[in-house]
């Protein structure tokens, strides 16, 4: 021992290991000098930890080198300690740095993971519809509300232009859009009509954003989109139903302002037939006939320009009905005997008796049947047979007006009852509109069955009782 | 012989004015007419008349409210109501405010005649019935005055 070691470990110097090292702890777990004369190596190096004179840990590095004889065997071996606490140190506390690090790459990898996965989640689970395309429209990424939309998966869609899914008629529109995106305005919103694989052609609105390159080049596009189809068929409806409000409104101002005209019109028409009755009676019989023919047309054109300016205004005022009980078989017999009715028009009944009374407003119910006898009459000009029949269905009466006409075809069927439909060349559309206007203010419901040149059947459901 | 009738129209629809008045006077009506609710008022300050035949819409008031003024002033001049507004509300309002009849524009002259025609008698039956009355009244107590002058 020398002294370095009495400065580190104390003891006394010049002793040789083995007396400096007894008892000491942690001391000789190896032998460099034996493993040496044991094993005959040249070299042992170990890293060997002691209590130093102050009882701190000392760690020293244990070289053991043999001194040979000429014939090459060891005679004595030095054992040089080294001290390395300060590196042991540095190394331990490279050794936790290391480890933290890891710990904290792995946390991070970790959170990334999850962040991903929720990203995907978030864009997988949408129901709105996520993709990336690159200007000329090729798709580079779709989620699955996107393929669910168009019914093809995702493989099948990328690397594919989505222009064939799109409205020829809305192309031109998006592509100007698109174009207009820059750095300073990466964003547009817009709305387009999508064919789907049935032939269906279904909304969507679509935000749109650009992603640019260092140049401003669009690099890709990055597109949000859901469908708005029930939005728009609501709108529609909406429009649709302002646009009869309004026109209502309109009809009922008109009605209105053409009853004074019409006043007078039957007023002078009325004179004039007057007038005219005394100058006739030495006119000849022939010319007196004529000239009233034309008061007569006259008349006869005034009341029916009356009965329009009546229908347009009861058209537009809200419907109440005023309920009685009323026989509704005696109302059909009656309603028909009232229509005029051409010789080759048969009127079948098939009423079922003791139906019992219904509770509704007799004058509306007769308008309502009244249009639909007529409409019935009207669709046979070659004759045919009107059949009306009542009967009792669980809940309520049911009147069935049949005819053998020319029948209504498929397109028309579904805009019958909208007002201001008409197929007639003197009708204003308002005779079916105002039927189920009827029918429904009593609770009741109106519906049609059809074939071209095979005939039509209108049945009317009444709610009994009840309410 | 009986006396001509006058009959005030009040719309403020010339053309109404003119023809339903001709058709009046080819009646043999005496006929009036009046635009505007004030102008009937005046009217009927200066004149009696049998009947009216009132629009229900009028620029300066409403027809309904001419209705009242005409019954407070004249109870027993007819009033006939004849309005391009139909509505129950308005017949029912007309008929309780003292209106007799109560007729939607168009209507058919003969129709509007037979009304007139038929409004007018009953006034003139009530008005002999009252007459009558008067009469037999007057015949009573003279008589009772006879006796007691008499007696």
């Amino acid at each position: 021992a020398n002294s370095i070691w009495k400065g580190i470990l104390g003891g006394v110097e010049g002793r040789v290991c083995g007396e400096e090292l007894t008892g000491r702890s942690g001391a000789c777990s190896r032998c460099g000098v034996r493993e040496i004369f044991d094993k005959g190596l040249d070299n042992v190096r170990y890293e060997q930890a002691m209590k130093d004179a102050d009882g701190n840990e000392a760690w020293f590095e244990v070289i053991t080198t043999p001194i040979k004889d000429k014939r090459g065997a060891a005679v004595e071996a030095i054992e040089l300690f080294v001290p390395i606490t300060d590196r042991k140190r540095l190394e331990e506390e490279l050794k936790l740095k290391t480890e933290h690090l890891e710990e904290l790459v792995e946390e991070r990898t970790k959170e990334l993971r999850q962040s991903e996965a929720r990203y995907r989640a978030v864009v997988e689970d949408q129901t709105e519809m996520i993709c990336r395309f690159r200007p000329d429209w090729t798709l580079t990424f779709v989620n699955e509300a996107y393929s669910r939309f168009v019914g093809l998966k995702a493989e099948e869609l990328i690397g594919k232009s989505f222009e064939p899914f799109i409205l020829k008629e809305d192309l031109e529109k998006i592509r100007g859009l698109i174009m207009t995106l820059t750095p300073q305005n990466p964003t547009v919103t817009y709305e387009e009509r999508v064919l789907m694989p049935d032939g269906k052609v279904r909304w969507q609105e679509w935000v749109d954003r650009a992603i640019f390159n260092e140049n401003n080049e669009i690099v890709e596009i990055q597109g949000v989109g859901r469908d708005i189809t029930e939005r728009k068929e609501l709108e529609d409806r909406l429009r649709a139903a302002e646009r009869l409000a309004a026109i209502g409104e309109t009809a009922s101002m008109v009605g209105h302002d053409l009853r004074n005209p019409l006043q007078v019109m039957m007023n002078t028409t009325y004179l004039a037939g007057e007038y005219l009755e005394s100058i006739l009676k030495h006119a000849d019989p022939q010319v007196s006939k004529e000239v009233k023919g034309l008061c007569s047309t006259m008349q006869e054109q005034i009341d029916y320009m009356n009965k329009i300016v009546s229908d347009l205004q009861d058209f537009a005022k809200p419907l109440t009905p005023q309920l009685s009980e009323i026989d509704l078989q005696q109302l059909a017999r009656e309603t028909v005997s009232t229509v005029k009715r051409p010789e080759n028009v048969e009127v079948l009944f098939d009423i079922q008796e003791g139906l019992g009374r219904v509770r509704a407003d007799a004058a509306m119910m007769k308008r309502a049947l009244t249009n639909l006898i007529t409409n019935a009459i009207q669709s046979m000009p070659n004759g045919g047979s009107l059949t009306i029949s009542v009967r009792r269905e669980r809940d309520g009466a049911v009147i069935g007006i049949a005819d053998t006409g020319v029948g209504i075809s498929e397109e028309n069927l579904s805009r019958l009852f909208q007002p201001f439909f008409t197929t007639k060349a003197k009708g204003q559309g308002l005779g079916l509109a105002v039927t189920k206007r009827i029918v429904e203010a009593h609770g009741g419901e109106i519906k049609v069955k059809s074939r071209v040149g095979v005939g039509t059947l209108f049945t009317i459901k009444i709610p009994i009782g009840g309410a | 012989m009986e006396e001509t009738k006058r009959i005030l129209i009040v719309d403020d629809d010339k053309g109404i004015l003119k023809s339903l008045g001709a058709i009046l006077r080819m009646r043999g009506y005496k006929v009036d007419t009046a635009e505007t609710g004030k102008e009937a008022v005046e009217k009927s300050k200066s004149a009696v008349y049998n009947l009216a035949i009132l629009d229900i819409k009028l620029p300066d008031m409403e027809g309904t409210d001419l209705l009242v003024k005409m019954h407070e002033t004249m109870p027993r001049m007819m009033k006939i109501m004849l309005t391009g507004y139909p509505s129950l509300e308005n017949a029912v309002k007309s008929l309780n405010l003292g209106a007799d009849a109560f007729l939607m524009k168009p209507v058919n002259p003969k129709e509007l005649l037979k009304v007139v025609e038929e409004k007018l008698r009953e006034q003139s039956e009530v008005e002999m019935l009252s007459e009558d009355k008067v009469k037999r009244w007057i015949q009573t107590r003279m008589e009772k005055l006879k006796q007691a002058s008499d007696g």
